[in-house]
């Protein structure tokens, strides 16, 4: 044994080194012979370098279009609008009107229908080819069964109200009947209830609770489901239309905005649904996707009428005053919002740009009137439920508070938290609210809008509003438009709940994607899309 | 073995007795419940009201826990909120995503880690050891979703050579199923690769200055036999607690690589029932991560045992 070997490890290293270095070059060659292995070996790639769809004008039948949506499949509630089901409902179930562009209703299920004069009752004539996805026919006892089922609360219809003005449904014929209202009832109404509401099979309703059934008459019929993961469906050879060009689509939930822009950049998904504005808004400028609108979310400052300082109409009105709205559709929306005071459809019948705009930003004013109420100083607690828009949305509220003198908080809560709250009618002092009901027409959203409905969160009522109120919802139709402006008055003055902006939702289309159309509430129109080649 | 085994038993039943308890209690303490989550934003209180009872969440909280352990016992998980399933069955359903994408990125970042510990660790050139160690720094420091969102942009919209987005699973199809899993695995088992690496590299350094090291070499073992044979193996011991700790951390992370890689697995569930207050899936997966923790626990140590045969699991 010599000395040599009992050296300190670290003055060893030069030789060791030396004898190691074909060593390691085995082992880097044995790594880089792994990897490619994996990646290699028998692998049939499952991805194209075609880098997209070319943009031909010809429709091709056949084919699997890929959705990727944010929200998730509840198809035990299909009777109420969820967001999860706007993308696959309507090539599922189908309604019995719809409107169109123009705001017009047009037949689906149903072909004619009358309003009597005393607009008391309704009669429909239904097609008489419609048969379920089970195979049976669809008669007027389903569209009657269905209209009962929306009465049920556990149904969450947000057009349940107006199903619980129908004293009597009268099947009069296998494709005809009439409902009678209890109250006098506007046409407008009754199109938005029956846009709303699918009509479900009676046989089978049950299963849609857990999925295990999914049985509508749409021109495509669920062939395989997987509870928050996806929704496949097929084409319903049955169907009393024509188009379906498409073989099958695959609806997949992608909660993360980041993962659905993989999706779509990609080429796994050529359709994306409920990404942010702002990353929609990145596809607008690529030729190969095109960006459409359709439904979307009114978003709301409301405050308690009940809690300081909020029980002064200046200091409400003040707060109105002091957001700088322009700045928020900018920031947060990518100026692809609408900056409105409204509820309502901009440019909805009596009402006035002057109405729209009555809250232009004007920070002196409000500080004037904050001074006025004596609430300089005050603080105030901001309910956020932790989305990034309404997140973003409070960060520039915030900001605008304190150059008028108040001092806004944030109080951050989840979304569940946040509806458990608002229904609760304990959102504190001030809150940020969502509505997704764009596409409503006036009167519905007079009754279901958590902000204007009787039991509101701001705890507003007063004789007047009240009556008000009464006055749109009873008006003939040459008197309407004057009772909401009238009623759109009160609202902006009183300032309990007042819009910031009306933000579209967003589809990302691939150019590989024809035919497809959304309706005016949101819902994605698969019967002539194809995919081209 | 076995008396090492009943010896933990009592330590293990109480554990997750408590953990039942904590697992109930910790969901419903969140304002709001799986009714209002079903409703949706714009429900009436009556909507939410006729589902709490249709869903039996009016009944008394100890009613309710009863009800569910007792379930738990007989192999009943109870019924998902949201999804009105079975939640063994939805758990099942999302299991396989999980395991796969722990197990592939276990293997990943145990290769790797001792991979590129045991080169750390071994004599080399001053530029040689730099650049290990650049190599580990940096991936130690790179978040798993920093990773996946590079490894997204080079290799599934750049190059597009691997799929990005979703996922097959491997049993139903094992081609396209290692090709969706590859890069997720990647991103999520370096960090803990580079963890293993360093822990490696420093165990070993450490290992190198003892005597019988000396002495293996004074007998004329050749070097690779020392690094191996006395160095490597008297190094791993810590280095495989490690593994199991970080095995731990793989399934934590998986949430972010899984949401990132739209991939539906435990994680993801995890996510959407804390959300919406799917109290039955929240709590069956809290009381089965402490579950899998312990066994992870116990398993790590025979494995130890095994390792060292100083160490007697009897002792």
């Amino acid at each position: 044994m010599s000395r040599g070997q009992l050296r300190p490890i670290l003055k060893d290293e030069g030789s060791e080194t030396m004898t190691f270095t074909a060593q390691r070059k085995r082992i880097s060659s044995l790594a880089g012979v792994a990897v490619a292995a994996i990646l290699m070996a028998g692998c049939t790639p499952v991805v194209s370098d075609d880098g997209g769809g070319s943009a031909s004008a010809t429709p091709t039948a056949g084919g699997t279009l890929e959705v990727a949506q944010a929200g998730d499949f509840q198809p035990g509630q299909v009777l109420a609008t969820r967001n999860g089901n706007f993308a696959w409902v309507r090539s599922v179930f189908e309604p019995l009107t719809e409107f169109d562009v123009d705001n017009e209703p047009q037949p689906v299920l149903a072909t004619e229908w009358s309003f009597p004069e005393d607009g008391m009752s309704a009669t429909f004539t239904l097609r008489d080819d419609v048969t379920f996805h089970s195979g049976r026919q669809m008669t007027a006892e389903d569209v009657k069964w269905t209209f009962e089922k929306t009465k049920d609360p556990a149904s969450a219809s947000q057009v349940g109200f107006i199903a619980a003005k129908f004293s009597d449904i009268e099947v009069t014929s296998p494709t005809s009947l009439t409902v009678t209202f209890s109250e006098k009832m506007a046409p407008a109404s009754i199109f938005d209830f029956l846009e709303q509401t699918y009509i479900v099979d009676s046989e089978t309703f049950d299963g849609l609770a857990d999925g295990s059934q999914i049985i509508g008459t749409g021109p495509y019929a669920v062939s395989d489901y997987s509870a928050g993961v996806s929704l496949t469906v097929e084409r319903n050879d049955d169907w009393w239309g024509e188009g379906q060009y498409l073989d099958s689509m695959v609806f997949n939930r992608v909660g993360d905005s980041t993962a659905q822009l993989s999706a779509l950049r990609s080429g796994r998904s050529q359709i994306g649904y409920g990404l942010s504005l702002v990353d929609a808004q990145g596809f607008a400028s690529d030729p190969q996707f095109e960006v459409l609108d359709g439904g979307g979310i009114i978003y709301v400052l409301g405050v308690d009428v009940n809690q300081a300082p909020f029980d002064d109409v200046r200091v409400r009105q003040a707060i109105q005053y002091g957001i700088d709205r322009d700045r928020i559709n900018e920031q947060v929306f990518a100026g692809e919002a609408t900056v409105t005071n409204l509820f309502w459809a901009p440019g909805a019948e009596g009402t006035t740009e002057e109405q729209a705009n009555h809250y232009a930003y004007d920070p002196d004013k409000a500080r004037e009137l904050i001074e006025e109420a004596g609430a300089t100083g005050a603080s105030v607690p901001i309910t956020v439920v932790s989305l990034p828009a309404t997140q973003s949305e409070y960060e520039i509220i915030a900001n605008n508070l304190s150059e008028i003198g108040l001092v806004p908080s944030a109080v951050p809560v989840d979304e569940t938290t946040f509806n458990s709250l608002q229904n609760q009618g304990d959102l504190g002092p001030a809150f940020l609210l969502l509505h997704g009901q764009v596409g409503f027409g006036e009167t519905t959203m007079l009754n279901s809008l958590p902000s204007l409905r009787a039991d509101n969160p701001s705890h507003f009522d007063s004789p007047e509003y009240q009556e008000l109120r009464g006055d749109f919802l009873t008006a003939d139709t040459d008197q309407s438009g004057q009772a909401l402006s009238a009623l759109t008055d009160y609202l902006l003055e009183q300032a309990f709940a007042v819009p910031i902006v009306q933000a579209p939702g967003k589809f990302v289309v691939s150019d590989s994607v024809q035919g497809l159309q959304i309706s005016k509430r949101g819902a994605m129109l698969f019967a002539d899309a194809s995919l081209t080649k | 073995m076995l008396r090492f085994l009943l010896k933990k038993l009592p330590a293990v039943l109480i554990v997750i007795a408590a953990t039942s308890i904590i697992a109930f209690l910790l969901p419903r303490l969140a304002p709001g419940d799986p009714a209002t989550a079903l409703a949706g934003a714009d429900a009436t209180p009556e909507q939410i009201e006729a589902i709490r009872q249709a869903t039996g969440l009016d009944q008394p909280l100890v009613v309710q826990y009863f009800d569910w352990i007792g379930g738990v016992f007989r192999g009943d998980l109870g019924q998902s909120y949201l999804f009105n399933t079975s939640v063994g069955e939805l758990i099942l359903s999302r299991l396989e995503s999980t395991l796969e994408l722990a197990a592939l990125a276990a293997i990943i970042m145990i290769a790797i880690g001792l991979l590129l510990g045991t080169l750390s660790g071994s004599p080399r050139s001053r530029v040689s050891r730099s650049i290990l160690d650049v190599i580990n720094t940096v991936m130690l420091a790179t978040p798993p979703f920093l990773t996946g969102l590079l490894l997204i942009l080079v290799f599934g919209i750049y190059w597009r050579l691997l799929p990005v987005s979703g996922e097959v699973g491997l049993i139903e199809d094992p081609n396209a199923g290692i090709q969706y899993l590859i890069l997720p695995a990647i991103a999520l088992a370096l960090p803990q690769a580079a963890v293993v690496a360093r822990l490696l590299q420093t165990s070993m350094l450490n290992v190198r200055g003892e005597d019988f090291v000396d002495l293996a070499r004074a007998k004329g073992a050749s070097p690779r036999r020392i690094t191996y044979r006395h160095v490597l193996r008297n190094s791993l011991g810590a280095t495989v607690v490690v593994i199991g700790l970080r095995i731990g951390e793989l399934l934590g992370g998986a949430i972010v690589i899984e949401a990132i890689f739209a991939r539906n697995g435990l994680g993801q569930l995890a996510v959407a029932s804390v959300q919406d207050r799917d109290y039955f899936v929240v709590q069956a997966l809290i009381l089965g991560a402490v579950v899998i923790a312990v066994a992870i626990q116990l398993f790590t140590e025979i494995i130890l045992a095994a390792l060292d045969p100083r160490i007697r699991l009897e002792a």
